[in-house]
């Protein structure tokens, strides 16, 4: 028998039975859906997630924190000559309230070399890093972050450039000048770059704290795959009580979780191809005990055992690629309906050709396979018997 | 040399825990062209031997050949169904149409078997349905045609391949005297036209003024054979 031939008669034979045929189709239809909005969803998932730790957290870095006794400019320059250390640079920061609308908010003073400020707020060059004013601190000259120039529910400045901002820190009043207004940039590492009033280290060290340490020393590297061992290397020299971390390492655990949820989410979606699947073996034998005449006909007219099977194997396929196709219209149209907000993100379903392609084949071939059992026995089925059955 | 060779044919079958022996023995020779009719009571073996010589089923010992090929021998399933959409049509009783196709749809079935391309065989269904005396119920449903027009369709069918024997198990015992009439005239007009071999199952012994010749069997054995002179024998037994 020929292909086409076998294709038209298997959806003749679907046609006479319209109604299990449209709902056979529908549950495929529900099955590729579920299928394709959740590797899309997990797949998106997976970018927004990497996307949003390579822009909060720097990949090439190790951090080390230590807030008392704090590290020092020594221990700064250690940390240069370990291998793979590109560059390293001290953040001094403090607790500060700052007059804000309606009252007060906290914030923090992040004092940090200048040249160094493009890496710690996550940027190529400060250019475009405010949105007023000048990017760089000098003196007792500031950039502070949105929310505290900003009042987001009344839209509307509650400062400007030129300002003074006065701040209390430890009990102490500093009055400071705003230089420039900072972008919204949200969370970067281990700091709100939005509630961070960015100071010059030298006016930090005279005005703001005493002593000359740092609560944090960044290791820039030139490799992010040294970052384990860097870490090693500096929890051996660093200070006591010091936390020292890699992004990286962080990225890997949290990559794990991601993995986990998707894997969750593709098990969701094989139980609904698999009920579908089901479906099509319940289906297509139901099928074939209605019709055991016409395979005792078909087999005296000349068809092989091999025709039988093939034509209750292309109608369960026809079933599939017709629920197939309308399923993957539905995910596409239904896409841009899906957003789930996560990490300062709107989560929509990314449907690649490759998902659109699993999607597709996937309940096809489970849908085939399932119809080969009972279709299996259709085709063994004796002539003589198969035309005497009642 | 005989168009059909039937050698010591038997068939044992086995019906719960039980065997029964559909034919015991049964030796036969048809020539071609020939009209024969396998008359006997009902369980006498009739349909089983046109069974076996159609390749629908498969004898217990004995040799069954059909133009030359040994059909007891033939085991794989493709080998077989290539026999049965070559050598041999069947028509049935009940008529065995599919009923969600047109008749013309119906007589395509063993060309479709076969793989022969759409528009040649439509072209011999066509001509299959014109011999029959349907060509102007082509498009229509058996649902739609009287039991004397569906069984022109299935012997339109069983002829399309141009086969070399036609195995008609029953063909009018679900039909009118009309009717039977119609198709009987028909098989002797196929024989004359196409020159085809019949094997007729019946035991409507008013069918035998249409037969050459005339077999009995009785509880699977040859009970005898009769001649055309001889059909008298049979009528008054």
């Amino acid at each position: 028998m020929r292909a086409p031939d076998c294709a038209r008669y298997a959806f003749r034979g679907l046609s006479e039975r319209k109604g299990r045929s449209a709902g056979a189709a529908v549950g495929v239809a529900i099955a590729v859906s579920a299928l394709t909005l959740a590797l899309g969803l997990g797949e998106a998932f997976q970018i927004a997630f990497t996307e949003y730790l390579g822009r909060t957290l720097a990949a090439n870095s190790v951090i080390v924190l230590n807030s008392a006794p704090g590290l020092t400019d020594a221990d700064v320059a250690l940390f240069r000559q370990l291998p793979h250390v590109k560059d390293a640079f001290g953040v001094a920061t403090a607790q500060a309230v700052v007059a804000a609308a309606g009252g007060y908010r906290t914030a923090t003073v992040i004092a940090a070399q200048p040249e160094y400020l493009p890496e710690l707020v996550g940027l190529a060059s400060l250019e475009g890093f405010v949105e007023e004013g000048s990017p760089t601190p000098s003196g007792l000259g500031v950039v502070v972050g949105t929310n505290l120039w900003f009042d987001q529910n009344t839209r509307s400045k509650l400062h400007e450039v030129g300002e003074t901002l006065s701040l209390q820190v430890g009990g102490r009043e500093v009055n400071v000048v705003i230089a420039g207004l900072a972008r919204q940039y949200g969370f970067r590492t281990w700091m709100s770059v939005d509630d961070s009033v960015f100071m010059d280290t030298e006016a930090f060290f005279a005005y703001v704290s005493g002593r000359r340490v740092y609560q944090a020393v960044i290791l820039l590297l030139d490799d992010p795959s040294a970052a384990q061992a860097v870490s090693d290397e500096v929890r051996a020299l660093a200070p006591p009580r010091s936390n020292v971390f890699s992004p990286v390492a962080m990225v890997a655990q949290l990559g794990v979780f991601v993995n986990s949820l998707s894997a969750f989410l593709a098990f969701i979606s094989i139980l609904s191809v698999g009920i579908t699947a089901l479906w099509i073996f319940d289906s297509t034998a139901i099928s074939i005990v209605q019709r055991v005449k016409e395979i005792g006909i078909l087999k005296a007219v000349g068809f092989s055992s091999r025709d039988v099977l093939a034509i209750f194997l292309a109608e369960a396929a026809l079933v599939s690629l017709i629920g197939g196709v309308a399923g993957l219209a539905f995910s596409l149209a239904s896409s841009r309906l899906v957003s789930i907000p996560l990490f300062m993100v709107r989560l929509t379903p990314r449907l690649t050709p490759q998902i659109l392609a699993v999607s597709l084949l996937a309940p096809l071939a489970a849908n085939v396979a399932a119809a080969a059992v009972p279709a299996r026995a259709a085709a063994r089925l004796d002539p003589v018997k198969a035309l005497r059955y009642e | 040399m005989p168009i059909v060779e039937v050698r010591d044919v038997w068939k044992e079958y086995e019906i719960g825990k039980s065997r029964v022996q559909a034919l015991k023995g049964v030796t036969l020779d048809v020539e071609e062209g020939e009209f024969l009719a396998v008359v006997g009571p009902s369980g006498s073996g009739k349909s089983t031997l046109l069974h076996v010589t159609g390749g629908l089923d498969r004898p217990t010992r004995g040799t069954v050949r059909v133009a030359g090929v040994e059909v007891s021998s033939l085991r794989d399933d493709r080998q077989l169904s290539k026999f049965r959409s070559e050598y041999v049509g069947f028509v049935f009783q009940m008529f065995y149409l599919v009923p969600r196709l047109t008749a013309l749809e119906n007589v395509e079935l063993p060309l479709v078997a076969r793989g022969v391309e759409p528009a040649e065989r439509r072209k011999a269904a066509l001509e299959a349905l014109k011999l029959v005396g349907l060509e102007n119920r082509a498009r229509h449903r058996p649902t739609e045609m009287s039991g004397g027009e569906q069984q022109r369709v299935a012997i339109a069918r069983a002829i399309v391949s141009k086969p070399k024997v036609l195995l008609a198990d029953e063909p009018t015992g679900n039909l009118d005297s009309a009717n039977a009439k119609l198709v009987m005239d028909l098989f002797r007009k196929l024989i004359d036209e196409i020159g085809v071999t019949i094997l007729m199952a019946t035991h409507n012994l008013e069918l035998l003024d249409y037969c050459d010749r005339a077999v009995r069997l009785v509880d699977g054995r040859m009970a005898g054979v009769y001649g055309k002179s001889e059909f008298a024998k049979l009528l008054h037994r």
